[in-house]
């Protein structure tokens, strides 16, 4: 491109793709790109796209990896729309993310030049071919010299193109530079200083190029914060809630993609007198977990669905003795090993029932990244305060989107005490429940007094294996009536929105901020519509039904799978609905809709929006 | 290089080890201050100890209820809580002095050492009264004095583990380093600042299998005995001295595990403190014995390291008691 006038643009945000193959650092740039971005102030989400496979062959569509930056004047709650700008390392990543809608119409792609005249023939063929097919958008395309010009400064191109990268972001959306350089100074921190240099100079090429061959930069104003604020994914809040609520043992097997939370909490736990032990599987973690507690311990077990399948035997016996348990799962694509590194909400059921025998468990579903942090110190303190099996389902788009947030105030009534060691009462029994509420006194071994046995099958209030019709009826019982006690201390959910009006969306966990934009659309052209974001999910929040009898119809929201109607043989009888759907209609007898989605990826506001839409003008009245 | 330079290194190599300490201590102390202050049979307890995910989802009132009411601590139990909650807040007070020992001339080292360590160890016998309150089995007369000093040897495996490290500073007369050997164990760490011409291979004395020894001429940062996952000894010896280190990741036999060795071009034939010649000889002796892979014949006898050990056990009787 020759010298140039720069067109300088203010936008309240914009979304940003940086997409290459698997191992080329796409990752890496976004993560400082981000950063830098939140620590200028501005809102930040950020959504990885990961390939389902370990090793896929470069330069295929299946071998796309990058991340999603958006990014703006405000906060931002989620990973929006279509993207605004993307830098592509080559043109088969950039035409699997054309084939999945993923670029604005008049998207600007900033991609390498190298393939247009590459020697091998088939490299020239796939690379005229995927430009004739998205050619039917009107995309700008910028050729990019990224690897010659990166091998000006390093030897192997495949170790520097991202930064090289970075910089020509850098330049487009005037970023920070000293904040990019303490960034990657902090990421390289166990390498040699050399290594920061290098990739600093990379950065400040690509600055260079973008000064000198594009005609174009974008203005995104930014607020700095007062408060101290911190840059973070939902899987690095999850294991910082862990340790801030007190936890001293994760018991864990690695999967996809709950594993960085036990990467994190590696790194600090024996800090604060925790460890993490990685068992010799799912089953065996969450058993060491459940051991951990029953001798007094605070104990997490991380999972992802599949591992979730696994451990409900020992889910089982934890409910079964009554021992506190948190279970965090982040869900990811089912059913069986599904798409472990794509997104989806679809272990609502299985975490609320997925259990021979009745087995009440409190669910919790935080909604943001920030609630990731403090669901741990929630879930602590119920399942130490009941007894009783708390799962916390985040998701794929929690787990590895990034967002800064106030910094947490730690208190240390957040690692108080629940288990009484005195002495036990001579003639208390270790299940002595309480009728009206079936709470009883927590007796961890040692405890002078209270030595019993405990067992998995019935037992009777002196933990005696019991199979009396009496005895089965009074725990199950006590068992049930702790939910129902627990429920009795929960709110009705606020509403976002009027409370009353032609339709309510109703959600849970990580699609609030998708839902809420979808709405504020909605409502911007006169819409009635509000939205209500559930966190507790067993035992439901109270004053479900009163709160949608205000409205004409209610529909859930999810990312899991549910028919469409009008579908072969689907009917309103053959229908299967978004699993949260089943819960409310099972719950409140209201006959909701739902719409869902299962592209594997976090759901968009517009398509939300579209689906609002179309169920006020074309659904039947709930 | 300047006493405070070579301070600053093994200060910086005992760093982390030290940080994982006190981070245990400070997480313990944090417990306390939870036990004592109660998670609360009062809402405006619940409203924090639930944390900020509750807030507008959860009634506190209704909550802290139902919520066991052990939080109180019986008062039999609290006076010795706190008294251990005192020495947590003492050891944490002290920050990286905790850990630097200096040595006064002639100052018996086993003992001020293991003193030291009895010192730091009520970190752990606070945690042990802590857990003997909690569960009602503190006995005055018979717990008590844990939380005076904790003696290394009644430390668990756990603690052991858990030991941080220790910078010594010592003249060249007091550093008799094979007299912490009863110390090495776990993950115990230990670096000596020797002031004065030293015995040229004192630390060939606490070479085992197990243990990794660094002896420093320079000033290079002992990076490999900071990440070392076992005991290890280390010391900063002047120029005068061997410079080697025995790392037992390194290999299979004895020799391998020396990945640095480097001898003195000259030694004094001093005795230093109470160090005979005759002593430094056989620590020197050692050193060799144990780096060289086998006795040197023929032309590798003209090795200069052969030579100065050879000429150094010429110069005393290794049979007799002379000094």
């Amino acid at each position: 491109m020759a010298s140039k006038e720069t067109t300088i643009t203010a936008v309240p945000e914009h979304t940003v793709e940086i997409i290459t193959n698997s191992g080329e650092g796409a990752q890496k740039c976004a993560q400082i790109f981000g950063q830098t971005c939140a620590k200028m102030g501005n809102g930040v989400w950020t959504v990885e796209i990961i390939p389902a496979e370990i090793e896929p062959p470069h330069h295929t569509v299946t071998s796309t990896s990058g991340n999603i930056i958006r990014f703006g004047t405000d906060k931002v709650t989620n990973w929006g729309d279509r993207s605004k700008l993307a830098i592509a390392f080559n043109d088969q990543v950039l035409l699997s993310r054309h084939r999945l809608d993923s670029f604005a119409d008049d998207c600007i792609i900033l991609h390498e030049s190298i393939w247009e005249n590459h020697e091998d023939e088939a490299i020239r063929d796939g690379y005229a071919k995927a430009m004739k097919e998205m050619s039917s958008k009107n995309y700008r395309f910028i050729k990019v010299p990224i690897e010659e010009e990166t091998l000006k400064v390093v030897d192997n191109a495949q170790h520097g193109k991202n930064m090289f990268a970075l910089g020509l972001l850098t330049e487009i959306y005037q970023r920070d530079l000293s904040i990019i350089e303490k960034q990657i100074a902090y990421i390289f921190r166990t390498k040699s200083a050399k290594v920061t240099e290098l990739n600093v100079e990379l950065v400040k090429n690509g600055m260079a190029w973008a000064r000198e061959n594009l005609d174009f930069q974008f203005i995104i104003d930014s607020v700095p914060a007062e408060e101290s604020r911190v840059v973070m994914n939902g899987n690095q809040a999850c294991a910082l809630g862990a340790i801030a609520a007190g936890m001293e043992i994760c018991a864990m097997y690695p999967i996809t993609p709950a594993t960085s939370v036990s990467h994190e909490l590696c790194d600090i736990i024996e800090s604060y007198g925790g460890m993490v032990h990685q068992a010799e599987d799912e089953i065996a973690a969450a058993g060491v977990a459940l051991g951990a507690s029953y001798g007094g311990k605070v104990a997490l077990t991380v999972t992802s669905g599949p591992g979730l399948a696994l451990k409900t035997e020992f889910l089982a016996l934890a409910i079964m003795v009554e021992i506190p348990l948190v279970v965090l799962d982040v869900q990811r694509g089912g059913p069986s090993t599904g798409l472990p590194t794509k997104v989806e909400q679809s272990d609502l059921l299985a975490a609320l029932y997925g259990q021979p025998g009745d087995a009440p468990r409190v669910v919790i579903a935080p909604r943001t990244i920030e609630e990731c942090f403090h669901s741990m110190i929630t879930a602590r303190r119920i399942a130490e305060t009941f007894r009783c099996v708390v799962i916390i389902l985040t998701d794929a788009n929690l787990a590895t989107g990034v967002q800064q947030f106030t910094r947490p105030d730690f208190d240390e009534r957040w690692q108080g005490e629940l288990i009484d060691a005195s002495p036990v009462p001579e003639g208390l029994r270790p299940y002595d429940w309480d009728h009206d509420t079936g709470m009883s006194r927590r007796i961890i071994p040692g405890t002078p007094g209270g030595q019993h046995t405990v067992t998995g099958l019935a037992h009777d209030e002196e933990s005696r294996v019991s199979y009396d019709p009496g005895s089965n009826e009074r725990g199950q019982r006590m068992r049930s009536r702790k939910l129902a006690v627990f429920q009795s201390t929960l709110m009705p959910p606020p509403i976002y929105g009027d409370e009353e009006g032609d339709l309510l969306v109703v959600g849970w966990g990580s699609t609030q901020g998708a839902i809420e934009e979808a709405v504020d659309r909605a409502r911007a052209e006169g819409r009635k519509v509000s939205s209500c974001q559930l966190t507790f999910l067993s035992p439901l929040e109270p004053g479900l039904k009163e709160i949608f009898s205000k409205f004409r119809k209610v529909m859930t929201v999810e990312i899991n799978y549910s028919d469409n109607l009008g579908d072969p043989y689907i009917t309103e009888e053959t229908r299967r609905l978004g699993q949260l759907c089943w819960v409310l209609r099972a719950h409140t007898l209201v006959d909701l809709d739902c719409w869902t989605s299962v592209p594997g990826q976090p759901l968009r506001p517009n398509d939300i929006y579209n689906s609002i839409i179309e169920n006020i003008e074309n659904g039947s009245s709930t | 290089m300047a006493s405070d330079e070579r301070k600053q290194i093994a200060l910086d190599a005992i760093s982390s080890r030290n940080e994982l300490f006190l981070s245990a201590v400070a997480a313990t102390a944090d417990q306390v201050r939870g036990l004592l202050s109660g998670t609360g049979d009062v809402a405006e307890d619940q409203s924090v100890a639930l944390g900020a995910f509750a807030k507008g989802r959860v009634d506190f009132n209704r909550f802290s209820s139902f919520t066991p009411k052990v939080a109180k601590i019986d008062a039999a139990a609290e006076a010795p809580i706190r008294a251990a909650q005192e020495v947590l807040k003492s050891l944490l007070a002290q920050g990286d002095e905790l850990f630097v020992l200096h040595l006064e001339e002639g100052n018996n080292l086993s003992r001020k050492v293991g003193r030291r360590l009895s010192l730091i160890g009520r970190a752990f016998s606070a945690a042990h009264v802590i857990d003997l309150a909690k569960r009602g089995q503190y006995q005055e007369e018979e717990h008590a004095a844990m939380l005076e000093k904790f003696p290394f040897h009644k430390w668990n495996k756990s603690e052991r583990a858990l030991a941080p490290a220790l910078v010594i500073e010592l003249s060249a007369a007091d550093f008799k380093p094979s007299v912490i050997v009863p110390y090495l164990d776990e993950h115990s760490k230990f670096v000596f600042k020797v002031e004065g011409d030293a015995s040229a291979a004192a630390l060939s004395r606490v070479i085992s299998p197990g243990v990794f020894v660094q002896q420093e001429t320079g000033d290079a940062a002992l990076d490999a005995f900071a990440e070392f996952e076992g005991p290890a000894v280390a010391a900063l010896v002047s120029t005068n001295a061997a410079s080697f280190i025995h790392d037992p990741s390194a290999g299979e036999t004895t020799y391998e595990r020396f990945v640095s060795l480097e001898f003195p071009k000259e030694v004094k034939k001093l005795a230093i403190g109470g160090i005979s010649v005759a002593q430094q000889a056989q620590d020197y002796a050692l050193l060799e014995s144990l780096s060289v892979v086998s006795v040197p014949t023929g032309d590798a006898a003209s090795d200069p390291a052969g030579k100065l050990s050879a000429w150094l056990l010429s110069q005393s009787d290794l049979t007799g008691s002379s000094a």
